[in-house]
Order: C-alpha cells, then structure tokens, then sequence
C-alpha cells in the first residue's frame, strides 16, 4: 500500500513539475551596467557640471559656448553597445537643455552630424534636434568608463557572486586652446548574486 | 487483470518512448554554413528562433544567429543577437530550483541553455570579434575578457602542497572545499582577441597601460598556442593593419551514453589536424598560420566540461524502481503488492528516461580556429586563404581596403572557409566584385545604373551615387533622386538596419529587399558579389511602369 502511496504521489509530481516555466532573472542575477544606472550617472554628471568653477563663472551673456559630444570610451568589463554609449551623451544633450542649464549659461551641447550619420545607418539612435552640422562647436566633450571586477567567494549574509565597480569621468577640452576646462566622475557598482554558469 | 496488462504497456510504451529525442543538431544549419550559404542558415536558424525571454534555448539560437550573420558579412547586425546571448549568459540564476524540475522532466525542457563551459568561452570570444569588426575596440576587450574566466581541474591534485601547472605563474591556491583547483583558462582565442582589443584600444587612446595589457594578454595567448607567437609579434609593433579570425571544419557533436542515456559526450565530426593555413595577398608570396585553437581538444577536456548532476541520480533511482517494482510485482501475494510493483515500474520508467543528457549544443563552432595578420593597402587588393593541401577550401577575399579613420587601420574580419568535401563554388574564388556596393570603393563595370534598373550598382541611395547615375546618362529622363528613393521604399527595399529591425535581412542580389552590403572581406561579401546574379524582378506596379516607359523610349 505505501508503494502505492509513494507511486502515485510521484506521478502527481511528475506531472505538476513539467509544468512550470523556467524563473526569469532577477534585477540583482547580473552585474551589466543598466539604463537606469546610465540615467543616474548623465543626472549626476550634468548636476556636476552645473556646480563646476567653469559653469559658475558664466552666465546668460558669456561668450556661447557649444559643445560637441563624442563617443564614450569603454575600457570597463562590461560590453556597452555603441547605442548605449551614445545614449549616455545625448542624455547629457538633453539634461543641459531640460536643467535650464543651458540658457542660464549660454551653453549648448550637440552632436556632431557625422557620429549621428553613422548611428543612424545602424538604427540606433536619432534625435536631429541635436544635430551639430554647421554649430562652430568650441569644446568637445568626452567621457571614459572604466571598472574594477571583484569576485565574492564568501558566503553568509553577502552570498558569492560578482561585484564591478564602475567609474565614468567626464571632460570638457576648449578645442582652440586645449585646455582641460571641467573634469568630473561619477561612479556607481553593480552586485550579481550566484554563479554566472548557474 | 486488464488494469496489470494495461500497466504493462505502459511501462513498455514509456521505456520505449526513452529512445525518442528532443533537440537534435540541425544538419541543413551546419551543411549551408559548410559552404559558405550563410543566408540559407540564417533563414534555419530564424525559423527555430522564438521571441518569448523564457525561451530555454534562446542563448543558443542567438549565438547561432551572430555568427551566422558574422561568417555572412553582416557585422552589425549580428550584434543584437550576441548581445542577447551575453546578456543571458552573464546573468547568474536563470536555472535556478531547476534540478528540481528536472527531477521530475528532462533537462532539456527545464534547463536554460548556457552551455559547457568552452561554449560560453567561445560565445564570448565570438561577440568580441563581432564587435571588433565593427571597431568597437573597448566592448570587444570586454568581451573577450569574459570568455577567460577560470577553469574546474578536478584532476590536478588538491591536498597537500600547492600545485603548480607548467609555466602557471597565477599563484592560484587550490580550493579543498570546492573539491577541485581554479585553474588558468586554456583558451587562446579569448586572450588574442583580448590582447587585440587591448592594443587597437591603446593605440587610438594614446593609453600605454593598454600597450602593456595587450603585450600580457597575447604572452598568455602564446603560452596556449605558441603558433601565435609571430602574429603577436607583429601586431605590437604596428607591422599589420588587418587580422583575420578564420574557422575550418565541423566541431564536435554532443551525444547521449550510458544504459539510461543520462551522460554525454562529444565526438570529433571531424578530426583534428595540423594543416597549416596557406595566405597568399595579391597572389604574391605565401605566409603559413598554424592552428590556434582545437575545438575537439576542449570538448574532450573535463575541465571544459559541466558536471553530470541530477541526471544520474535519477537514472539510478529509475533503474532500481523498474527492477524492484519487477520483483515486487512478480512475487507479490496480493493484488495491491502488484499494482505498487507495477506502479514503481512505471515511475521508475519515467525516471529513467527524463533522465537522459542535455545534447544541445553550439554545432556552428568550427573544429578549429587560425589567425591571420596581413598589410592590405586597398580594396582591389585580393587576399587567398586556403588549408594546406586542400585546394577546394581555397577562399579568395576582397574589399579589404582600410578604412581612414578608426583604430589607426587596425581592422578585424572573420572568416568561415569551406569544407573542403567538393570543388569550391566559383564565388569563393573568383576574386572579382561585379556589383558596386558601399563597401567596396573599386571600380565596377555597370555601377552607373542601380541594379533594380537592370545595372549593377546595389549601393544605398546616396548623392554620390545619384552623381555617377547621372554622370552616365542611363537613367530613365526626368526622374530625380527622391522619385528612385520613393521606387526603392514602394519595392521596400531597406538599407538601414533599423527599417529591417536591428537585424539582418536577405540581399536583393539573393532575391530578398536588403541593400545593406555585407562587411569586404568576408565569405558573405564574396558570395554577394563575387558572382552574377539574375536580373531584378520589379514587385510594384510603379517600378513595372517605369522600365515599360523607359524600354518604349529607348526603343525609339
């Protein structure tokens, strides 16, 4: 009777485990630089440049100031997109028109035709509002995003997994004199819980 | 009595249903990429591809797409399926409470694909040479960084003093509660793309810490595949402008053993060789590569390998429920003992066979893998590769021409060859281009008139293409630029990626919509246009109008 019992009880399991869909991932299961971490670093940065000596000594009547974006470098750990990467600057683009930044300052930032072109033919992005073809673009703005992967093997409260540590700075050059004119970094990490092979 | 024989035929039935499979390797997808019809496999592997993010295969089929677009030419649109596949594969828990299901269903229909370890290696190496192709030099080394991630020897002795292996300078202690030793990844291809990536990288930042980590980088390379040593050698000190990653052959299948099929295996489809690869640029002087990497090797190799797991738990339960349900039923002295004997026949019969091994696998990866280094000064320039010994794998490349801007002229291409098993199809080695394309700037006999007007120019509408219409005077009187623009979308021919979705489509040459030119250099671009293809059939009423005007007045 029991093996009956026992029988029966895993053809019910059988049955009602084939069922199931297989767990979705989880926010914390990868350490993959996100949108919103993007959306917090552009936030942070144009908060940045707003308090910067360089911004604080202008104003609505200064000489204008145009500044043309470029691509970010990616050195980090991470594959971050050429979209992704251009998505970080056109943000900025629009931060500094949305903060008012860009009227108390007399400062406006586009992107060179060129970079939109080459974005375009891809599908990736395009906003032509933003479009530098003819701007006289004076400062050229950068940004390198670097990272520090570190394993954790340690179990308890923390859990093994992975953690990258992100750091992205930004850098505005005056094109005619060279001149490093604001430098800022923002940094932010990523903590994935579990094993990647799992 | 009827209930017992009905039992009966139900163990019978469920024990024979143990030699039905699911997944099996697609022989059309392997053989199209064998012979360089790309566009063939691209269609295989879309028609088995789902959308749904729960997919259990969705990893593998992605993987299959990118490279499949990548061995065909379309570099930028094999990024959206790589990324996808990335994006999984560095997600941890996706199989998380798995091998709970799997206790009671087959890995295959519970199991998230991620494959054995030398396959995520290879997904990851593959994605950077998808994105060095494109230039995007700084996610390539992420990439490729990815794909070296530490080994399980569960041979390597674990107690007592630390064991070194030949030339390990990592300084790795053994882990006794793992039950195995982290080792230094074998894997070649993964440090030369990141130590490629790291130099094209450098050099267009100015950056020496870059120089320095390529340097590290292609020295572990060597330590792997020490044919590597030359090109290495020659990439750091700026002596070539275009490294070639080239596959030949078929890599290994996976496949079922054991009495209850619950292990797996690989064996060599086609076994491994050391037939160098013969480079020949402009049909001058030949240079030989050796090969770097052996797929055959790291299939066979434990430390390349996932455990068995629960699937041989289960096996052994079902085996010992079959035959003690057997026994109990045979020597039962009531009606209920035999009906649990019976009952734990059938159990034990489900067991076993939802005990049988995961096969799916990556068959697109090659048996093994070559890197080329070469100077190319120009598109016109022809590039030959061929296995040595095996003319029919010959292979003749163009438009490798350099661009102007972008890593200081460091390009990346990768190419699939041919099996070798018959005579080469005359695309592969006619070395010509009979259709203009944007991306090849030679001349092209015909390229003043697009192709869908019966020319051979499959250029994107683009003003310097309009200006060479114009210049040869064969286009139909009064039409304009916008009027072939708007006869290009009423066709709906597309030539950028976002009108065909971020992904590939097929050429119009091959009877599809797409004028986006596959990547000069590859096996797609020599398919495309190394040979004649016939005529454009016009789809619209406005393209039929047109050429039926334009044939009356050119016939008065």
């Amino acid at each position: 009777m029991c093996a009956t019992v026992c029988a029966a009880f895993l053809i019910l399991a059988i049955c009602g485990g084939g069922c199931e869909t297989a767990t979705a991932p989880e926010a914390s299961r990868t350490s993959r630089v996100r949108l919103g971490d993007m959306n917090v670093v552009v936030e942070q940065t144009v908060a940045k440049l707003a308090g910067s000596d360089w911004m604080a000594a202008r104003g609505g009547e200064s000489e204008r100031v145009v500044i043309g974006v470029e691509a970010v470098e990616n050195r980090s750990s991470d594959v971050i997109t050429r979209s992704e990467r251009w998505y970080m600057m056109q943000s900025v683009a629009n931060e500094v028109v949305s903060s008012g930044l860009g009227r108390a300052r007399n400062v406006s930032v586009v992107i060179p035709a060129a970079r939109l072109e080459a974005a375009s033919r891809r599908g990736s992005f395009g906003d032509a509002a933003l479009t530098a073809r003819d701007r006289n673009v004076t400062h050229s703005l950068t940004a390198t995003i670097e990272s520090i992967t570190r394993s954790r093997t340690e179990g308890g409260a923390g859990g093994e997994g992975r953690e990258d540590f992100y750091s992205v700075v930004y850098r505005v050059v005056d094109l005619e004199s060279g001149e490093l004119v604001w430098e800022d970094r923002v940094e932010f990490t990523r903590v994935a819980l579990g094993r990647s092979f799992s | 009595m009827r209930l017992v024989r009905a039992m009966l035929v139900c163990v019978a039935g469920v024990l024979a249903g143990g030699c039905q499979s699911g997944w099996q390797p697609s022989e059309v997808l392997v053989s199209s990429t064998q012979r360089g019809r790309h566009h063939v496999a691209r269609q295989v592997v879309l028609s088995q591809m789902t959308v749904s993010p729960a997919d259990r295969n969705l990893a593998l089929d992605r993987v299959r797409l990118g490279m499949v677009d990548l061995a065909d030419g379309q570099v930028e649109a094999a990024e959206s399926p790589f990324l996808a596949a990335y994006d999984l594969l560095r997600t941890s828990g996706v199989n998380e409470g798995v091998n709970e299901r799997i206790f009671f269903s087959t890995e295959e229909n519970e199991k998230v694909w991620k494959g054995d370890p030398f396959e995520i290696a290879a997904a990851q190496a593959y994605f950077s040479a998808q994105l060095a192709s494109v230039g995007d030099w700084g996610s390539a080394r992420a990439a490729a960084g990815e794909s070296l991630f530490q080994l399980a020897d569960f041979e390597t002795e674990i107690e007592g003093e630390p064991v070194l292996l030949p030339g390990d300078d990592t300084g790795l202690a053994p882990d006794e509660d793992l039950g195995y030793q982290p080792v230094e990844t074998n894997f070649a291809p993964g440090y030369f793309m990141a130590g490629l990536s790291s130099y094209a990288l450098g050099i267009e930042s100015g950056d020496d810490r870059l120089l320095d980590e390529a340097a590290d980088q292609f020295r572990k390379a060597v330590r792997y595949a020490p044919e590597l040593a030359g090109l290495t050698e020659a990439v750091l000190s700026g002596g070539v402008n275009t490294v070639l990653w080239v596959d030949y052959g078929k890599g290994p299948e996976k496949f079922r053993t054991g009495n209850n099929a619950e292990f797996s295996e690989y064996r060599p489809l086609q076994y491994s060789g050391n037939q160098s690869l013969v480079v020949s640029l402009n049909g001058g002087g030949t240079a030989l590569a050796g090969p770097s990497a052996d797929f055959n090797e790291y299939a066979m190799d434990h430390r390349w390998r996932h455990s068995e797991g629960v699937r041989v738990v289960k096996a052994a339960i079902g085996d010992g429920l079959v035959i003690g349900g057997a026994v109990a039923a045979s020597h039962g002295d009531s009606d209920a003992a035999v009906l649990a004997g019976l009952g734990a026949m059938v159990v034990g019969a489900l067991f076993k066979n939802s005990a049988q091994a995961d096969i799916r696998h990556n068959e697109l990866l090659p048996q093994r893998v070559y890197f080329v280094g070469l100077t190319v000064e120009d598109d016109r320039d022809t590039v030959e590769l061929q296995v040595d010994g095996n003319p029919d794998t010959r292979m003749v490349l163009t438009g490798l021409g350099p661009e102007e801007s972008g890593g200081r002229g460091l390009q990346f291409r990768y190419v699939r060859l041919l099996d070798g098993r018959g005579p080469a199809p005359a695309w592969a080695t006619s070395g010509e281009v009979y259709y203009a394309n944007d991306e090849y700037d030679g001349p092209v006999p015909g390229s003043d008139l697009p192709y869908v007007l019966g020319g051979r120019c499959v250029r994107s509408p683009s003003e310097a293409a309009w200006d060479e219409y114009v210049a040869g005077g064969l286009l139909p009187t009064g039409m304009t630029f916008n009027d072939l623009k708007n006869l290009y979308r009423a066709e709906g021919l597309t030539w950028e990626l976002g009108d065909q979705g971020g992904l590939s489509a097929r050429h119009v040459l091959e009877g599809g919509t797409s004028l986006i030119a596959p990547a000069g250099g590859t096996a797609g671009f020599a398919r495309l246009f190394g040979q004649l293809h016939s005529e454009y059939m016009p789809r619209t009423p406005e393209l039929r109008a047109v050429i039926d005007s334009w044939s009356m007045h050119t016939a008065d």
